[in-house]
C-alpha cells in the first residue's frame, strides 16, 4: 500500500498522471471516501488526461453511471468507425445503491465492459471479487489543523490483481519524482 | 401558446418515469391540464436515504398501468380521444426511463397513435405554460405575465442544474451546467452530513427559516472562465469542514444557521447566474423550473433581484415544479406539430452531453 498527501489540484493531477501512465485498457479504479473527499475531482483530472473535456465530468450520483468520450462531445453515440477512435471512460457512483450494490441490475456492468478505463465512486459498497484488476484509492479529507478552503487529503493506494501489485514499485517511483506530491512511507 | 378552438380538442397523454415518480397526465394543446396523476416513491426511498434505482424500476412497472388508467379516467376522455402519446425519453435513470418508453410504445403503436420522445429538462421549462383546468377562467389575466420567447431557462433539480437560451419550445441552447454536483444533490448531501432525512431540500428549507443566513460565509463558486457554469461540490465540502470544526470544539452544531447559510449560498449563485445569462443574451424573461424551484427562498430572492435588473422572473406552479406527466404531455405537442416522432426502435438516453 502507498499513501500520499494531496495538497492541491496540481498534486492530484500528478498522482493521476502516474496512474494513467501505468494503466491498461479495462482497468478499474475503485474510489472510496466520504462526501467531499475528492473522488469526483480525481475523475475530472483523470478524464482530462484521457483527452476528455473535464467539464463533461459531473457527479453521477443521480444517474448512477456516466460515459465520457474523448474528442468533441455530442449527444448519443458517434458512428462505430468514429467510436473506435474515441477513448471511453466510464464513471459510476454507488452512493444511492448502498452496501452490496448490484452493478448488473442497474446497467453499470454493461457500460463498464465497453470502457477503456472505469472509475467507481463509493466503491466500498461494491461486492467483493467483482473487480480483478485495478487500484483501490481511499480518499481521506484531513480536518486536523487550520485548513484552507479546499483542505488537505490523503490517498491510500491499494493494488487489485497481479499486474498492479507488480507495478506498485513503479508507481511509487513516479509519485516520488512528481512535483508537489508527497509519498508517506 | 395561444388557445384556439381548433386546437382545443387535441389531447396528448404524457408519461413520465425518469426518476422516482410514476406520472401520467392528459393536457390540451393550449396547456390546460385535464388530469395529472403522480405516484411518488419518496416515502419508500426515504427509508434508504435516497432513491434505490432497482427498486425504482420495479415500482414503475407496478404503478404505470393504474396511473395511466387513472389519468384517462380523471380527464373524462377515452384513449380514442388522444392525438398522441408523449413520453420522457431522457435524461434520467435508464432502468426507470425504459419502463415508461416501453409502456408508451405498447400503448401508442397498436392504436396508430404518434409517439413523441420528450426531453425531460426541456419539459420542465415548458411547465411554465401549463395550468390546471380549474384555473382556466382566471388564466386570461395571468397570460400576459407569461414569458416571451426567447427567454433564459434555469432547470434546478436533484439531477440537473442547467441554463438554457430558449428560442422556442423546440430550440433550446445549453448555456451552462453544473460541473460537479446538481443543486438538489447538494441539498441532499448536506442534509445527509447533518444527519437530516431524505429528500434534503424541503428539510433544509424548513430549518433555514429559523436560522441566520449570514452566520457562516460559505463559498459561492462564480467560475470566471465559464461564468454560466455551476459548481456546488466546494460548497458541500465547506459545509462539511465547518461541521467538523464546530464538532471539534465540542459545542452543539447550529443546524438551523448552517442550513440557512448553505441555502443562501446556493440561492445566491442560482439567481446571480440566471440573471447574468438573461442580461448577457438581452432577454427580458427568466424561467426557473425543476424540483429546487419550489424552494421559497429561491423564489423570493430571484423575484426581488430580477425586479432590480428589469428582468421578469417566472416559476411554474408549485405542483408542476417537481416531476409530473403534464409537462411531458405539453412538451409532446410541439414535437407532434413538428412531426418529430419516435419509431418503434427508439431508445432512452441517460444524460445530455455538453
Amino acid at each position: 500500500m502507498l499513501t500520499c498527501d494531496i495538497t492541491s489540484i496540481q498534486s492530484l493531477t500528478s498522482l493521476a498522471e502516474c496512474i494513467r501512465t501505468l494503466a491498461q485498457p479495462g482497468d478499474i479504479f475503485l474510489l472510496e471516501g466520504d462526501l467531499g473527499a475528492g473522488k469526483t475531482t480525481f475523475v475530472k483530472v483523470l478524464a482530462s488526461l484521457c483527452g476528455i473535456d473535464p467539464r463533461e465530468v459531473t457527479s453521477p450520483t443521480f444517474g448512477l453511471v456516466h460515459r465520457y468520450l474523448s474528442g468533441s462531445p455530442g449527444m448519443g453515440s458517434p458512428d462505430p468507425e468514429d467510436m473506435a477512435q474515441r477513448f471511453v471512460l466510464v464513471h459510476a457512483d454507488l452512493y444511492r445503491l448502498g452496501p452490496g450494490a448490484d452493478i448488473y441490475d442497474t446497467g453499470i456492468q454493461e457500460l463498464m465492459d465497453e470502457a477503456d478505463l472505469v472509475a467507481v465512486e463509493w466503491a466500498e459498497y461494491l461486492q467483493d471479487g467483482v473487480v480483478t484488476h485495478g487500484l483501490r484509492l481511499r480518499f481521506h479529507l484531513d480536518f486536523t489543523g487550520e485548513t484552507d478552503e479546499t483542505g488537505i487529503r490523503q490517498v491510500e493506494i491499494i493494488p487489485v490483481g497481479d499486474r498492479w501489485t507488480r507495478q506498485m514499485r513503479a508507481l511509487q517511483e513516479c509519485i516520488e519524482k512528481s512535483h508537489g506530491l508527497k509519498n508517506n512511507p | 401558446m395561444n388557445s384556439s378552438s381548433k386546437n382545443r380538442s387535441r389531447l396528448v397523454l404524457g408519461i413520465e418515469t425518469s426518476c422516482d415518480e410514476t406520472a401520467a397526465a392528459v393536457v390540451t394543446s393550449d396547456g390546460v391540464v385535464l388530469s395529472d396523476i403522480i405516484a411518488s416513491q419518496v416515502d419508500i426511498h426515504g427509508r434508504f436515504g435516497g432513491i434505490v434505482p432497482e427498486i425504482a424500476s420495479r415500482i414503475h412497472v407496478e404503478s404505470i398501468v393504474p396511473i395511466v388508467e387513472q389519468s384517462i379516467e380523471e380527464a373524462k376522455v377515452t384513449l380514442e380521444d388522444l392525438s398522441a402519446v408523449a413520453v420522457t425519453q431522457g435524461p434520467g435513470l435508464v432502468g426507470a426511463l425504459v419502463v415508461g418508453l416501453s409502456f408508451a410504445k405498447a400503448l401508442a403503436f397498436p392504436m396508430d397513435l404518434p409517439l413523441c420522445g420528450v426531453n425531460h429538462i426541456q419539459a420542465h421549462l415548458l411547465a411554465i405554460f401549463i395550468r390546471d383546468k380549474r384555473e382556466e377562467g382566471a388564466a386570461a389575466g395571468r397570460r400576459e405575465k407569461r414569458p416571451e420567447f426567447p427567454f433564459v431557462g434555469l432547470v434546478v433539480s436533484g439531477g440537473h442544474t442547467s441554463l438554457y437560451l430558449v428560442r422556442n419550445p423546440l430550440d433550446m441552447e445549453l448555456l451552462g451546467a453544473t460541473r460537479d454536483d446538481a443543486a438538489g444533490e447538494a441539498f441532499d448531501k448536506v442534509a445527509k452530513l447533518l444527519g437530516l432525512p431524505y429528500p434534503g431540500g424541503p428539510v433544509i428549507s424548513r430549518l433555514a427559516q429559523k436560522g441566520n443566513p449570514e452566520q457562516f460565509r460559505f463559498p459561492r463558486a462564480m467560475l470566471p472562465e465559464t461564468p454560466l457554469d455551476f459548481s456546488f461540490s466546494g460548497l458541500k465540502t465547506a459545509v462539511l469542514q465547518q461541521v467538523h470544526r464546530i464538532r471539534r470544539k465540542g459545542v452543539q452544531i447550529p443546524v438551523e444557521d448552517i442550513c440557512a447559510s448553505f441555502e443562501e449560498a446556493v440561492v445566491d449563485v442560482l439567481v446571480e447566474k440566471g440573471l447574468k445569462a438573461a442580461v448577457q443574451y438581452g432577454v427580458k424573461d427568466l424561467v426557473i423550473a425543476g424540483g429546487v424551484s419550489a424552494n421559497r427562498r429561491l423564489r423570493s430572492v430571484a423575484q426581488e433581484r430580477a425586479d432590480r435588473s428589469n428582468v421578469r422572473c417566472h416559476f411554474p406552479e408549485m405542483r408542476y415544479c417537481t416531476d409530473n406527466g403534464a409537462m411531458v404531455a405539453y412538451a409532446g405537442q410541439f414535437l407532434l406539430d413538428a412531426g418529430m416522432l419516435l419509431s418503434p426502435d427508439a431508445d432512452v438516453y441517460s444524460r445530455l452531453a455538453f
